[in-house]
């Protein structure tokens, strides 16, 4: 859900190259088309209304319904990070809740160089998920399963991070979904990529349950079942995407 | 052939990992909530065995552990199987 307030940027990675809009981490290049460039080329923190009043200038007959479809489909795209502010996404989560609406917010590609800015992007998951599922972890007398669960996610990505040490590779925020983009690999990365994610929470449910004998381990343990094909990583793992 | 082996041993990991850390929680549970000796069976396959004595707790993982690993990854090669048949590959 994009409004006219929302501030628009190029996503870490995504750079435009003499009329082309090349992703580093996917290691694609697309050559765009004019009204693309001119959008990419002012989303710098420029507003989604900003963006429409030059589309207009340039001649488009609905430049802010141009600019708010278009940066959609560039989010979409994970091209442009689109930034709502907190309070405001909460407001359009509840009149939207009001028409019986879930509204998402946008995605979110971050930069994932280094550890410290992937433990960075998951922690605000992190810590959601620990809270969302805290209530009912104090209900059932064991706290630690809460913190299992969030620190189970962060786990896990961290792990598809490590695995692709050398590799360009970028952070995606869908909500409370983490994943990582990067470019294709060759077979054997593929398999040990995929599976490091659900693998590494897994191996620390079984040290969990072995020497600290907490009921900690069996949210950490329920990400053995991404190893199967139901899961997309247990597909990727096979080469069956 | 490769996909369907990878399938074949990430299903066998993941059932493997999930009953083993299931069968630590039960027994965590067992232990603290003074459940009487129980054992988890399919006839003569074991799964799970938990014994209180008056003096400690024990839980074990028996043969049928290894066995429904076994199966998991069958499983999942099939259901491997099944997906490529369906893409055309």
């Amino acid at each position: 859900m994009i409004e006219p307030s929302d501030l628009v940027e190029l996503a870490p990675g995504v750079v435009l190259d003499d009329g082309t809009v090349v992703d580093v981490v996917r290691g694609t290049s697309v050559r765009a088309n004019e009204s693309a460039l001119l959008v990419l080329a002012h989303a710098n923190g420029a507003t989604v209304a900003e963006l429409g009043s030059l589309l207009a200038r340039a001649g488009a007959p609905d430049g802010a319904g141009d600019a708010r479809a278009f940066c959609a489909q560039l989010n979409r795209a994970l091209l442009v990070n689109v930034r709502v502010r907190r309070g405001a996404l909460l407001r359009r989560r509840l009149a939207a809740a009001r028409y019986g609406v879930f509204a998402c917010a946008p995605l979110r590609r971050l930069d994932a160089r280094s550890l410290a800015c992937v433990l960075r992007g998951l922690a605000p998951a992190g810590v959601a998920l620990v809270l969302l599922t805290l209530p009912f972890a104090i209900l059932a007398g064991e706290w630690t399963v809460a913190v299992a669960v969030g620190g189970g996610v962060v786990l896990h990505e961290v792990a598809h991070v490590v695995a692709l040490q050398g590799v360009p590779r970028a952070l995606v925020l869908d909500g409370l979904r983490p994943s990582v983009l990067h470019p294709p690999l060759g077979a054997v990365r593929t398999t040990v990529v995929a599976a490091a994610g659900p693998l590494a929470p897994s191996l620390a449910a079984l040290g969990v349950a072995a020497f600290a004998r907490s009921p900690a381990c069996a949210p950490l343990a329920a990400h053995a079942l991404g190893l199967t094909v139901l899961a997309p990583d247990g597909r990727n793992a096979c080469a069956l995407w | 052939m490769r996909p369907l082996v990878i399938a074949f041993l990430l299903g066998s990991l993941a059932v493997a990992i999930t009953l083993f850390t299931a069968g630590f929680v039960l027994g965590i549970v067992a232990q603290n909530g003074g459940w009487s000796s129980f054992r988890i069976a399919a006839g003569p396959l074991v799964f799970f065995t938990f014994e209180r004595t008056s003096r400690l707790t024990s839980t074990a993982f028996g043969s049928g552990l290894p066995l429904a690993a076994v199966a998991g990854g069958v499983l999942n090669a099939l259901g491997a199987g099944f997906l490529r048949g369906r893409r055309g590959y």
